[in-house]
Formats: C-alpha cells, sequence, structure tokens
C-alpha cells in the first residue's frame, strides 16, 4: 500500500497555465482536474506556489545570503508525497511536513541543510543564533526524522530538546568548519 | 572558466616558477558544490621551504600562518582570500613527497585552462588522511549527494595501497561508507 498525492483544482479556482502544468486526467462529470506540473524555472516554482502548490526553490544564493558561501545545484523541496507527481529537471529534496515551505525562514533553511549538508546547516545555525526560535528549530527537526542528523553537528546547543541519537562531531572539527568558511561580508 | 582566485593565485606562483597542483575544494569544485573560496596547492617537499620563503618576500601575499607542513598566506588582490601552500611529504605514506606528487600528477589529476587540478579521488584521499577526517567525511557525503560517484572511495584505497595508507584509512573508508547507507541519504542519491 502506499500513499498518493495529486494536485487537484477545486470548482471555482484558476486554471494552472497549460505549459505549467497539464492536466493529467479528468473523469467525466467530475469538477476536478488532476496536474502533473512541470518545474524549469525559478519563475515555475512562484507560480505554483501563487496557486497554493507546496513547492520551494532552495537555491545557494539565499544560502550565501545568511552566512554560508556556497556553491550546489538549486534543489526543488516539495513534500514527499508530491515529489513523484512534479516533472522537473532540479533535483528533489523531498520533505515530510509540508508546512515548512509555506514560508520557510532560517529554521527551515536549517532543516532542509540538514538532509544533505549537515555542515552548513550548523554554520548557518550558528551565524543566525539570534533569529533562531529552538522550539521551531525542535518542531521541525523531530517532524522531518533528522534527530541523527542534528545531533552529529550539535543542534542541541541551538534546540537543547532535540533528543540525542548516534555520534556528534568533534567540537573542534565543528569550530574549524565554521573558521574556515567566513562569510562573505567577513573575508575582507 | 577558472575561478578568479584561483587565477591569481596561479599568476604569483608562476611567477616564483613553484610547481604545484590545486587540491582541496577548488579541486573538489570542478566536479562538484563546494562551500570552499580559499585555494589550496600542493608542492613537493624539496620545494616546500623555498616556495613558502619566496611567497613571503611577496607584496602581493600577506603571510597568515606557518603550520608545518601548510603555510597560510592571503591573497590581496582577492580580499585575503586564503592560499595555502602544502607540502605533499604529509600524505607520501610509506614513499617519498616526490613520488606522491608525481604519482597524483600524472594518475590523478587534469590540467584544465593551464592549471592542474588533482581529481576528486585524490583530494579524498589527502582530506581523509587529516586529523579532521570526520568532518571531511562529511564533506565527502555531501560530495556523493552532489553527484559524484561513490566509486571514488575504491580508488582512493588504491591510492592508500600504493603509498602504504591503507591501515589508516580503511577505518575512514568504512565509516564513510557506513555513513552513505542512511536511509534518507539513499532517497537523495537515488533522485539523481
Amino acid at each position: 500500500m502506499r500513499l498518493e498525492a495529486r494536485l487537484l483544482r477545486e470548482p471555482g479556482e484558476s486554471h494552472l497555465p497549460h505549459w505549467l502544468a497539464e492536466p493529467a486526467r479528468r473523469s467525466r462529470g467530475r469538477p476536478r482536474a488532476e496536474y502533473r506540473p512541470r518545474v524549469r524555472s525559478p519563475q515555475d516554482v512562484e507560480r505554483l506556489r501563487s496557486h497554493h502548490v507546496p513547492a520551494f526553490l532552495l537555491t545557494p544564493e539565499w544560502v550565501t545570503e545568511c552566512g554560508y558561501p556556497v556553491n550546489f545545484r538549486p534543489w526543488l523541496v516539495l513534500p514527499k508525497t508530491l515529489a513523484g507527481q512534479v516533472s522537473s529537471e532540479y533535483r528533489i529534496l523531498p520533505v515530510a511536513d509540508a508546512d515548512s515551505l509555506k514560508e520557510p525562514g532560517i529554521v527551515e533553511l536549517v532543516t532542509f541543510l540538514l538532509r544533505f549538508d549537515p555542515l552548513a546547516a550548523r554554520v548557518i545555525a550558528s551565524r543566525n543564533r539570534g533569529r533562531l526560535d529552538s522550539n521551531e528549530l525542535y518542531r521541525r527537526v523531530r517532524n522531518e526524522g533528522l534527530d541523527a542528523a542534528a545531533t552529529k553537528v550539535r543542534l542541541q546547543q541551538f534546540a537543547p530538546a532535540i533528543p540525542r541519537v548516534g555520534a556528534s562531531l568533534p567540537v573542534s572539527e565543528l569550530r574549524w568548519i565554521e573558521r574556515n568558511n567566513p562569510a562573505l561580508e567577513a573575508s575582507a | 572558466m577558472t575561478e578568479p582566485t584561483v587565477a591569481a593565485a596561479d599568476e604569483i606562483l608562476r611567477k616564483h616558477g613553484i610547481r604545484y597542483v590545486v587540491v582541496g575544494g577548488q579541486a573538489i569544485a570542478r566536479e562538484a558544490a563546494t562551500a570552499t573560496r580559499d585555494v589550496d596547492v600542493m608542492v613537493t617537499t624539496a620545494d616546500y621551504r623555498k616556495a613558502v620563503e619566496q611567497l613571503a618576500k611577496d607584496p602581493s601575499l600577506t603571510l597568515a600562518w606557518e603550520g608545518g607542513p601548510v603555510t597560510r598566506f592571503g591573497i590581496v588582490a582577492q580580499r585575503g582570500t586564503p592560499l595555502d601552500v602544502v607540502d605533499a611529504w604529509e600524505f607520501s605514506g610509506t614513499k617519498s613527497a616526490q613520488e606522491f606528487f608525481e604519482f597524483l600528477v600524472h594518475e590523478h589529476s587534469v590540467h584544465v585552462e593551464g592549471i592542474r587540478y588533482l581529481s576528486a579521488d585524490a583530494v579524498w584521499y589527502t582530506r581523509l588522511l587529516t586529523k579532521r577526517w570526520k568532518a571531511y567525511a562529511e564533506k565527502i557525503v555531501t560530495n556523493i549527494i552532489d553527484g559524484l560517484s561513490p566509486d571514488h572511495l575504491d580508488r582512493v584505497a588504491e591510492i592508500a595501497r600504493e603509498f602504504g595508507t591503507e591501515s589508516v584509512l580503511q577505518e575512514r573508508l568504512d565509516y564513510v561508507r557506513e555513513e552513505l547507507k542512511r536511509p534518507d541519504l539513499k532517497e537523495l542519491v537515488r533522485e539523481e
């Protein structure tokens, strides 16, 4: 058994542009149409978001602005239930909690990064400590089942309630990573 | 296209006639994402002392610190971006630094726009031999998520056998391979 998610247009809602999402199926006499979005650009993601589709483009520019200069190919962050329903050339980062895609901030960024670059997550948390809500970070990490990744980079320092699961990297190595990757404004 | 920081380092090193190969994050950056903006270059032990002395007198660099097999300079024209000069001896195991350096140049490097870069497998080899290998193991996992093949780990083991460092590296390679078994990671690697 598996759970499937579909994008359905409710009666009264406007159509998605045909180049963004083609109707995949429409049963005779049914008022709702099923869509399979195609995402090829940041604008496509914005248009999906404007239609309340939980999607978010995680870019290196945002991570760099938040204090960790980095280059990577952008990730299209989608709810796990929707990940298989979207056609895209972007890499897909599936998340358990669709709510985290509504208005992603520092807490959500740290949670996304934990999936594929926990060292970056640690540096971002450290450099944005004043903007980090420890309760929210705890909630997001738990929702995504990222206790072990959070423990590895000692995020309990910022959200003490996160359960400790598995081993942590030595403090000296984490400090070294931070020293060795200064934020852009601090590098001059 | 050559990174401006690498181009600036190359210009300075060339001016002094220093033979080098780009290692570290800038070498990885050719194949995968990286957070590193600094430039790490490896030279042979025979050249290391002389190279450091020459570079220390160059006004286009500032000497940040000397730490045994690594000396850090800042590239003035690149807002002080670090240029780390690394002695190949640190990684040569049971053979000479010269043999190790030549092996890397001939077997594990590429020449791009006049600059020689170490291959990802050789960078991973050097990273896993350092005292900060656990943090580097995380970076290796991130490189693999970003599209580098885990097969590079087999080539790291081959380099270790060639230079007699396998007893140190085996445990560290096992650690990386174990990390790669995490279920959430498989999902991301499979998405490639």
